[in-house]
Order: structure tokens, then sequence, then C-alpha cells
């Protein structure tokens, strides 16, 4: 009995060195020649070249050749996202000396439906959903990017959750409608951001009708927006009001005008569901103000419905914006809730996975590149397996655990 | 030398002819004799230790001198009786309770064991009380209540023992033993040497890499006497030198009775078995706990370093800690992306929840790995059990050990 078990497990032990022999090389991008951009210290010469970048700087032309590998986003194109991204991966960039972005998949995928569009047709609304930290927010700002060299214009909420929360914010009763509330200073601030992000294009748009603010001031029809924004960022008790014209202007602009509108909302759900007790806007009676009510938010609602023409609706639901016993799931039914799913239905789900082997590797790759790994263990091949299973190949726990090395 | 007795030795040792040795030899041939003579006394008691229960069955001889008990052996005899006679009912007692608690149990008394009797007081009076020892019991008496050590002395008042002045014969004589085995061993390592054999003794000693002695503790249990620090590590150099010999591994049996094998000796048994399944693929199967999480634990090789935690992958722990501590059995083996997981794990938190799947996976690993690596493992502590646990809120405590605020007033 015991002989048998002891020559069964040496055929097992035999058979596993025979698996274990096998050492399976970690599949990377293979190397190409690709300019080196940077103006951070050159490299060494005798330290191998890592692939993990492609040379093809346009967003247009990336194709599934160019998926996991890391391109440079242009100064002057920088300037478009830059206003919208949140401040710490413009950190991670400023610590890099470059500003490089990942091409991912869902991104393609989006891009390929945008080419193919038919303008004509009500705002057709895509909807990215995926696990905390999946690459979401990065998604949006590269099809942002792909538009913005298509000559689109941009209306773009960087972070929805902003207009829904806040125990110190100012909010004041709407000059429009008694029973809407107005965020002056997140009005003021979205205007400069859609000024940043349309730049060169607003000045030729003048409005179709005739707006009166006050019995003095009025804004005459053929208003270019850019005065209407400049108005709205003087006399900030108007820029919400200022804002509700311009996307109105727009809806109602684009078909005749011919324009290409772009809508991006990041964590749309924020929207639809109720902020927590704590931190939910209040007015100055503290009662407790539902998303609807406030008028920026129900200016971008009208946004999402498909009631208008030639433009695009991309949206990202996200467990942030949902309070914090509201977050079991990531999926878009479970985040928007009912009364979300139903104003957003029908939309085209896009799902924004993990990194893949291949994508991690280069994550990590680039990371080595910039120096922002250090330890001579997390350069070798056991030390990125390590960091891959540590993180899940979720790209910002990647990311946050990189941090440390 | 047969012809001589005993008594003769010690004329032959007061005398300067023979050797000490001599001496040695027949005084532990005395020493056998006696052990043959005397019979176990109490030998149903479980472990009983002949060490311990040595006691002559008659054999004072008829002498023409008037048999004087002396006062202390009276004393003993008394007390002996009481115990013997207590002891005696006490078995009749958990003899016939044995078999009322079959009938009770409709089971059958002639084969019911002392588990089916645990099970049955466990069902027929269930207690919640927090301490084992506290729960009700129905035992062996012998094991129940303490063990008395028989006289030690005859009638006469004469001791049963060649050592018993040392006052720890046990001991002592254990130390005699070894020494005439060491004395026997250097007798032969000479004679081989005399006879140019060396080459036989390569290979002959004992090997002490899986075991170690037994402690202090054990070996005063084992003894039956109050042995010191001081005679332990007496008796440890002295089993050294025996072990360190190289012909030791002839008196192997020997010394194994006093050493411990140590856990990696342990260990072979407990590697799972491997399944094949199909397709080729190889499984094993292990469970692990810790604090109060179960973890069973399925690895397949080879795969792809796929983990699935009840039904989710690796986010099943939201935190990066958890992650590492699964990852460590892992690198340890060097199996990270070679190897698939399926876990089943239940109950506790995330801390437990991870540490018992980490000793899971450790366990189901060893199927796949090489001695060497095996021992690393063990080294690195992947494959001891943590004991800890919740400690109990006490009453009269804030908690386990805090006590409630002190004031004054």
């Amino acid at each position: 009995m015991a002989a048998s078990i002891g020559q069964k497990l040496s055929s097992v032990a035999s058979r596993t060195n025979s698996l274990l022999k096998k050492t399976v090389k970690l599949t990377e991008h293979t190397p190409c020649a690709c300019p080196y951009y940077s103006t951070a210290a050159k490299r060494l010469e005798h330290e191998p070249r890592i692939a993990c970048r492609t040379s093809e700087t346009d967003p247009r032309k990336h194709t599934g050749d160019h998926v996991g590998l890391y391109y440079t986003v242009p100064e002057e194109e920088m300037a478009v996202i830059k206003t919208g991204m949140h401040p710490w991966h413009l950190r991670m960039m400023k610590s890099f000396n470059e500003s490089c972005l990942m091409v991912r998949k869902p991104a393609l995928e989006l891009k390929g439906y945008l080419d193919k569009l038919n303008l004509k047709h009500p705002v057709p609304r895509f909807l990215l959903y995926g696990r905390r930290g999946s690459g979401k927010t990065l998604t949006l700002h590269h099809t942002m990017q792909c538009c913005h060299k298509d000559g689109w214009i941009i209306v773009h909420a960087p972070w929805a959750g902003q207009w829904v929360r806040g125990w110190y914010k100012e909010v004041a009763v709407s000059t429009y409608k008694p029973d809407r509330y107005d965020l002056p200073a997140d009005s003021a601030e979205w205007l400069t951001h859609f000024r940043a992000q349309n730049l060169g294009k607003l000045s030729e748009l003048k409005t179709t009708s005739e707006y009166i603010w006050t019995k003095r001031e009025k804004a005459e029809v053929g208003t270019s927006f850019e005065e209407i924004i400049n108005f709205g960022l003087s006399r900030l008790k108007f820029s919400s009001d200022c804002v509700g014209v311009l996307l109105k202007e727009l809806r109602v602009q684009a078909e005749t005008q011919g324009l290409k509108v772009l809508v991006v909302v990041d964590s749309v759900n924020a929207f639809y569901v109720q902020w927590n007790q704590q931190n939910a806007l209040k007015n100055m009676e503290k009662k407790q103000l539902r998303p609807g009510e406030i008028s920026l938010v129900h200016n971008f609602k009208k946004m999402l419905s498909p009631t208008w023409s030639h433009g695009v609706a991309i949206c990202a639901v996200s467990e942030e914006a949902n309070d914090e016993d509201k977050r079991e799931d990531f999926t878009p039914i479970y985040l928007l809730g009912q009364e979300g799913f139903e104003a957003l239905d029908p939309f085209i789900p896009i799902y924004v996975p993990d990194y893949t082997e291949k994508e991690a590797l280069s994550n990590i790759n680039y990371y080595i590149d910039r120096n922002w790994i250090q330890n001579d263990y997390g350069k070798t091949d056991e030390g990125k397996r390590e960091l891959m299973f540590v993180s899940n190949r979720n790209p910002f726990n990647l990311a946050k655990i990189c941090a440390q090395l | 030398m047969a012809g001589i007795s005993p008594w003769a030795v010690k004329t032959v040792h007061k005398g300067t002819v023979s050797s000490r040795r001599l001496f040695v030899i027949f005084a532990h041939k005395r020493f056998l004799e006696f052990r043959a003579q005397n019979v176990v006394r109490l030998s149903s008691a479980p472990d009983g230790n002949d060490r311990l229960h040595i006691a002559p069955v008659t054999q004072n001889k008829p002498t023409a001198k008037a048999v004087t008990i002396s006062k202390a052996m009276r004393a003993y005899m008394e007390q002996a009786r009481a115990y013997d006679d207590k002891m005696k009912s006490e078995v009749a007692d958990f003899e016939i309770g044995k078999r009322h608690l079959a009938n009770i149990m409709g089971e059958d008394p002639d084969s019911f064991t002392q588990e089916d009797v645990d099970r049955a007081i466990e069902y027929l009076l269930p207690s919640g009380l927090y301490d084992k020892k506290a729960r009700p019991v129905m035992k062996d008496p012998y094991e129940i209540f303490p063990k008395k050590k028989a006289a030690q002395f005859g009638l006469d008042g004469r001791p049963y023992h060649w050592m018993y002045f040392t006052i720890l014969p046990n001991y002592y004589s254990a130390l005699y033993e070894i020494t005439w085995k060491l004395e026997a061993l250097k007798d032969l390592e000479d004679q081989m040497r005399a006879e140019n054999r060396q080459d036989e003794m390569e290979g002959q000693s004992f090997n002490t890499a899986s075991s170690e002695w037994v402690s202090l503790q054990a070996l005063k249990t084992k003894m039956v006497e109050n042995i010191k620090e001081k005679e332990y590590k007496h008796f440890v150099t002295l089993m050294e030198r025996l072990a360190s010999h190289p012909l030791s591994a002839r008196e192997k049996d020997f010394i194994m009775e006093w050493r411990v094998l140590l856990q990696s000796e342990e260990l072979q048994s407990a590697v799972p078995e491997v399944e094949v399944e199909e397709g080729g693929r190889m499984c094993a199967t292990a469970s692990g706990t810790r604090k109060s999480s179960n973890a069973i634990v399925k690895v397949y090789m080879p795969g792809s370093g796929k983990f699935n935690i009840n039904g989710k992958d690796l986010t099943y722990f939201s935190q990066n800690l958890y992650r590492e501590t699964l990852l460590l059995p892992l690198v340890v083996s060097g199996l990270l992306g070679k190897v698939d997981a399926e876990v089943d794990v239940e109950l506790g938190g995330p801390t437990g929840q991870a540490g018992a799947i980490r000793l899971g996976l450790s366990r189901a690993l060893l199927a796949f790995v090489e001695e060497d690596v095996k021992e690393k493992m063990r080294l690195t502590g992947l494959l001891t059990k943590d004991p800890r646990k919740r400690e109990r809120k006490k009453p009269g405590q804030q908690g386990a050990r805090r006590k409630f605020t002190w004031k004054k007033r």
C-alpha cells in the first residue's frame, strides 16, 4: 500500500516537474521603433527598450493592434481634456513628465460605433460600465480627444456627483423657476470648462431666440455663445441659466447648423439616485434636494433624452456616485435604479473590463520605463506576476500598489 | 561468568582484581533479572507504566524470623487497600453504568466503546459550559482518579528497586541503561577497529534530523519522578553522547523511545492525494481554518492563476492585504500563475477567511511540489495552523482582559 502511494506520488512529482520546468515567459508586446517624446532624463543605452508605447498619436487611427500600448497626447489636445480630468491623473502625468494614455478596447469599440453613426437619428446613448478603477473615465477622455480632432462640439460633465452633494455649497433659488435651485459656482466652473474644451468654435455660434435676464439685461437674438459665457461668468447669479441657454441652443441648432455634439457625462447615475442624508444638497429651509430639482442636472438630463438629433450621448456609471450601501454591483441596471434605467433606456452598454495580461504588463513596463517602479524585484518576471495577482489586474489598484515600489 | 552470583560481584568489586565494568555487567544483569521477576500491577490501567507499578507477587521466602512490619509499611498498606477497594468499586460502577448507557441508547452493551460513551453523554447531557473540562464526562476511573504510586518496599521494609535510595530510581536506572549501551557500542567500535572493519561503520550513526529529545515535562511524566532542570540537562547530554556515536543506529529503537518526531515527519501523511480529472488535469483538495473560518481549497494543475472564491474572483477580498495573504504560498512554492484554485470558504471575517484559504492552499499545493520545497514551506510557517482564537469575555470585566474603569468613589 505504502509502496503504491510512494510510486503514485513520485509519478505525480515527475509529471509536476515536467510542468514546472516549462518556464512560460510573459507575453509582452514586441518592441517597435517608436520615437521618444519625453524631455525627461535620457534613457541609458544599455537598458533594454521595453515595448509599451505606440508612435501613433492620432486616436482616430488607433486599431486593434494598438490595444494595450500607450500613446502620447499632444500638448494642445491635452488642453481639451485637462480641465475635466481628475487631479489624480494629472498628478500622475506630471510625475511621468508626459501625458500618455493607453489604448483600450472599449474606446476602440466606441469609436467604431461613432464612425458608423447616422446623426440624423435621435441621439443614441452609450453607457460605459465596469468595476471601480477599470478605466471608464479615461475611455471617455480618449473618445473626447478623438471627437475633438473630428471637430465635434463637446459637452462634458466631468463628475456629475459634484452637482448633487456638498454641505458647504451655495445653493440659490433659480431665477428662472422658483421650484428649482441653482449652483452658481459649479455652473461658472462648468462654463469655463466648456469654453476651454471648445476653444475657437463658440464665437461662430449665435443664439436663435431672445433671453431676458432682468428688466435691464437681456441677450438679443444673434448673441454669440462666447458672450453668453462671459455674461454667466461675470454675473454668477445667472450662470446656471446661461448653461441652460447654451444647452438648449445646442439642441436646437445641432440639426440646422449641421453641428456634431458630443455629450459626455461621467457617473451619470448621480442624476437619478438620491445622495445620502448628510451630504446631499439642501436649500435654505434645510430641505434635502432631489437631483431633478437642481437646474444643472435638469438641463443635462434633457441632453440625454432622445428629443434632438446630430448628437451622441456617452455616459458612464460609477459606484462612487451611489450611496455607500448601494455599491454592491457595477451593472447599469443596479446603479441607475428604476428611474434612471427607464430614462436612459434604450442604450448601448459597453463593458470596460480590467486589464488583460498583456495590458497589465504594458502598464507595468510603462511604470518601469518612467522609473515609477524602482524596486529591482518589481522589474523581474516574478515581480510582475505578483503585482498582477495582488492588483487582480485592476488598473487603479495596480497604480496604487506600484506607487509604493 | 554466569555461575557467579550477584553477591559475588560485590566481593570481586571490593577486591582490586576485576574492573569496574565487570561490576556494571553484573549489576545490570541483576537489574534485568529483577525486572523479569516482578510482574506489573494495575496492568488494566490504559497507560500502565511498568516503571511505575513495579511490585512483587508474594516473593518473600518463608523465614525463621517472625515477620515484622514497619509502621510506615502498615500505614501504606492501609492506604493502598482503601485505594484498591475504591478503584475496584469505581470500575464496577463504570462497567455497569456503561451497560446502562448502552441500553438507554439502544445499542449493544458488549460492543459499546469509549467513543460511544462520549457521544451518548454529549447527547443526553448537553452542556453549554465554555470550558470543556467543566462538562459532564464518563471515563475509566483510572483516567479520572489520580494515580497512586505502588509501594516501593516490601513488608520487611526492604526496597524493591535497587536504586531506591537515589530518590529518583527510574531516572538513574535510565542513565544507567544509557551508559551501559554506550559502553557496549564503544566496545564494539574498538573491536571493529581492531579487525580493520572501519568501512562497515559508515552510515551506522543515528540520524537526529527529524526528531528531538523529549521535553522536561514529558520526561517527568514518563518517569513519574520529580526531575529538575539540571538532571534533565544531564540526561540530554548523556543521550547526545549515545546518539552521536558512530554506531548509534544500532540502538535506534532505544533512542527513539526518548525522542519525539518533528512536524515535518508527520506531514508526510498530510499530503493530499492527487486526483486526475477528465482531460488529464490534476487536482488536490485540502482544508484550512483560521479563527472561526473554514475553507476547502481545490487546486488544479496546470492552470493559469485563476481563483474562484465562493463564485467570485479575487475581488472577493476588497483589500490588497488579503490577496497578499493568498500570494505567499504560491510564491514560496513557485506555482504563481501555474495553478487554478476553487475555494469554498465560510464563517468569520475577511482576515480569518484569507488565513483559512492560505492554510488550505498551502496544504493542497504540497501535492505538487518537491520535498525541499515542502520543507521550505514548513519553515516559512505556511503549514502551521495559527491557533489563536477570540478570547472569551470574563464576568466582572469589560472584555477578555480589560477591566472596568476604576473609580475611587
